[in-house]
């Protein structure tokens, strides 16, 4: 009786459900987009918060609800900051050109320190059955994987992109804990160049068979229809110029799905938290065919089908991740206490930096 | 009346089945080893979110997840609790739809009316070194592109830049112009105006002109640019749409989010390439060169077009409406 009961935990994954629904995220959207533009972007962060919470709540897993905490005068703040950081950086800019160059070197200074706040933050505010999760990230990582190794990965002409996102993903993932179990991620920095150069080959191939397609013609083109006019630059020359990126464009569009979807799988499929696994099945294909429809929608509805088309997406990531959990998670969950060091004092200096990771 | 729910302590994420009841304004929690009270006015009632559960939250951050709605609206009615506006308006199809009408009609406004005048206004504020900077660099990429050195004689450039000095030192707050001489067999005849007082003219533009005042009359056209610094304006223009339309679309590229930029670059221009000749037409009559100089030259660089042109991309082109601004430089002539 015992073991059957094991075998049941062991096997049963535990599928994350969301409920929410684009008509109803329609109206949240729409009365937060007017309030924000009527406010001059102020009421944006309240925005956030109703937006987050609408997301939050209509998440759940085992029939428990997650939950989102974010207060809006610290979203604001957090705002406040970046939106200052670039005036600063543009003024300084336009004075002069030693100063700008300061002013980019604090700038790129501070960031790995505003990153990992934000990253505190948002781990900070989020909940699931009233307990709230952590990030113990330290400033040497920050400094690590927001500043060394993207300098690195430029150096290296990119070829150290992949392990860039690798430590990156390690140092979230690592440092992140529900109550007091933590969160544990183990993949080898091989299966990150594994993906990289997949796409990376697939890129270049079609790349390649473009430009021997279409390239001879649009440089034709340019020849014979330019010519002509006093003005700027022949509008036509221009539409022409366009048509070429907007092909490459189109193949990154058909390749970032692919793109996501096998990192989602990869990195969830390697995430613990304390003695349970996730697993993550998405599809290329399904979202492929999920963000090109919500593309056009999006497009032949002037905007209006956007918060349909994140319903959509989010629905789809969120439905193709669950919890197998090992024993049992109810008496797992039950006994996780909030960690001492998590105190209201240090919540109150956190504010949020808008930068999705 | 009693509403069955969750209760979390927001300490552990230990579960406990409870009720949750309101008598003379003290709500109760009672179940699983919770047995807690507190005035309705402590506790904050979280707004409807779809199917999401509601949260009662007490004072130190405990709470109370229901999910039976229909029971819930009905004991919040009985306590007189009215929900925040914002929150109704949410739901309210009549809100929603006069909300979407007027972020449509702000769009709207917004794309014709607020983005040329903030363009106006940033350009304005752009200093001299860096729009000088910015036409540099342009001028430099185009060099690498498109250009090659020009092929006129030194005294056939030192000459025109003399008699183009002469025009725009009449005009108390110009301008120093640069003007730049190159050859392009793609750009055929043509002249352009790049920030930081900047003009190129090809060689060719130079030599289908019949008289040097149709070459004066395309560079005060094109000082006319200069002087209402409608490049940076562009530039503004598409770079924020750039942004508005990336931020909006969210992950999409920001290629595609400036296909909106390049298409309402042609409509501006239009308007732009007006005011220009107005701008030049004033400048020639100031020194006593008649307008239609440059109404010839433009009937000229017409023709020559229309030969090679590719019908398909007409209306979009920038100077489609040749015979229209040739008679509005007529008109400008005879109120001369």
């Amino acid at each position: 009786m015992e073991a059957a009961t094991e075998t049941v935990q062991e096997s049963g994954a535990l599928s994350f459900k969301f409920t929410g629904n684009g008509k109803e995220y329609f109206g949240i959207w729409i009365v937060n987009l007017l309030l924000s533009i009527v406010t001059l972007g102020i009421y944006s962060a309240w925005a956030k918060v109703r937006r987050m919470q609408y997301f939050y709540r209509n998440t759940s897993l085992a029939e428990s609800h997650f939950d989102y905490h974010g207060s809006p005068t610290m979203i604001l703040k957090g705002r406040l900051i970046v939106v200052a950081l670039l005036v600063a950086y543009n003024l300084a800019e336009r004075f002069s050109p030693p100063l700008a160059m300061i002013a980019f070197v604090c700038l790129a200074a501070g960031m790995p320190f505003l990153l990992m706040r934000s990253l505190r933050f948002k781990l900070f505010n989020s909940s699931y059955r009233g307990l709230r999760f952590h990030f113990k990230g330290s400033l040497g990582g920050a400094y690590k994987v927001f500043l060394m190794w993207p300098i690195l990965s430029a150096i290296t002409l990119y070829t150290l992109a992949p392990v860039w996102h690798q430590r990156l993903k390690d140092y979230q993932h690592n440092n992140s804990a529900y109550g007091k179990a933590n969160f544990s991620f183990n993949v080898p920095v091989s299966a990150f160049y594994k993906i990289y150069l997949t796409v990376g080959a697939v890129l270049i191939g079609l790349i390649v068979a473009i430009g021997f397609l279409f390239g001879g013609a649009i440089f034709e083109q340019i020849k014979s229809t330019a010519g002509g006019g006093n003005g700027y630059m022949n509008p036509k020359t221009m539409l022409l110029l366009f048509t070429f990126p907007l092909m490459i464009f189109g193949v990154g569009l058909l390749l970032r799905p692919y793109f996501a979807a096998r990192f989602q799988n990869l990195i969830w499929n390697n995430t613990h938290l304390g003695p349970h696994r996730f697993v993550s099945n998405i599809s290329a294909r399904k979202l492929l065919l999920i963000e090109v429809t919500n593309m056009i929608g999006i497009i032949f509805t002037l905007g209006l089908f956007k918060p349909f088309a994140v319903i959509r997406t989010m629905q789809y990531k969120l439905e193709s991740l669950a919890l197998i959990p090992h024993g049992d998670l109810e008496s797992f969950v039950a006994s996780q206490e909030a960690q001492v060091s998590a105190t209201g004092q240090e919540a109150a200096d956190l504010f949020d930096i808008d930068i999705a990771l | 009346m009693t509403v069955q729910g969750n209760y979390y302590d927001g300490q552990s994420a230990k579960r406990h089945r409870v009720e949750l009841r309101v008598e003379e304004d003290i709500a109760y929690v009672t179940g699983e080893s919770v047995d807690r009270s507190a005035p309705l006015g402590s506790l904050h009632v979280s707004e409807q979110l779809g199917a999401a559960p509601r949260l009662i939250t007490f004072a130190d951050g405990a709470f109370c997840e229901i999910q039976d709605h229909a029971a819930l609206n009905a004991l919040l009615a009985q306590t007189g609790y009215r929900e925040h506006m914002t929150a109704r308006w949410q739901r309210d199809w009549r809100w929603i739809a006069a909300s979407a009408i007027v972020c449509i009609v702000l769009g709207i406004g917004g794309y014709f009316y607020g983005l040329p005048l903030f363009a106006k206004v940033v350009a304005n504020t752009i200093s001299d070194d860096m729009a000088s900077r910015i036409g540099h660099e342009a001028l430099d990429g185009l060099d690498g592109a498109y250009f090659k050195p020009t092929q006129l004689p030194e005294a056939r450039r030192h000459e025109l830049t003399e008699k183009f000095r002469r025009l725009t030192i009449s005009n108390s707050k110009f301008l120093n112009v640069d003007l730049e001489f190159r050859a392009s067999k793609v750009m055929g005849p043509n002249a352009f105006a790049l920030p930081g007082n900047i003009i190129v003219v090809t060689d060719a533009l130079v030599n289908i002109a019949k008289d040097d005042n149709e070459i004066m009359g395309v560079l005060a056209h094109e000082a006319g640019h200069l002087e209402k610094k409608h490049g940076l304006r562009l530039m503004v223009q598409a770079s924020a749409v750039g942004v508005i339309t990336t931020a909006y679309i969210g992950d999409i590229s920001s290629i595609l989010a400036s296909v909106p930029a390049v298409l309402l670059q042609a409509k501006y221009s239009r308007n732009f390439e007006s005011e220009a000749d107005r701008y030049g037409a004033f400048l020639l009559r100031k020194n006593g060169i008649s307008p239609h100089y440059l109404g010839d030259i433009l009937e000229r660089l017409g023709e020559s077009r229309k030969q090679k042109s590719n019908a398909v991309f007409d209306y979009l082109a920038s100077h489609p409406m040749t015979e229209e601004r040739v008679r509005e430089l007529e008109k400008a002539e005879n109120e001369n």
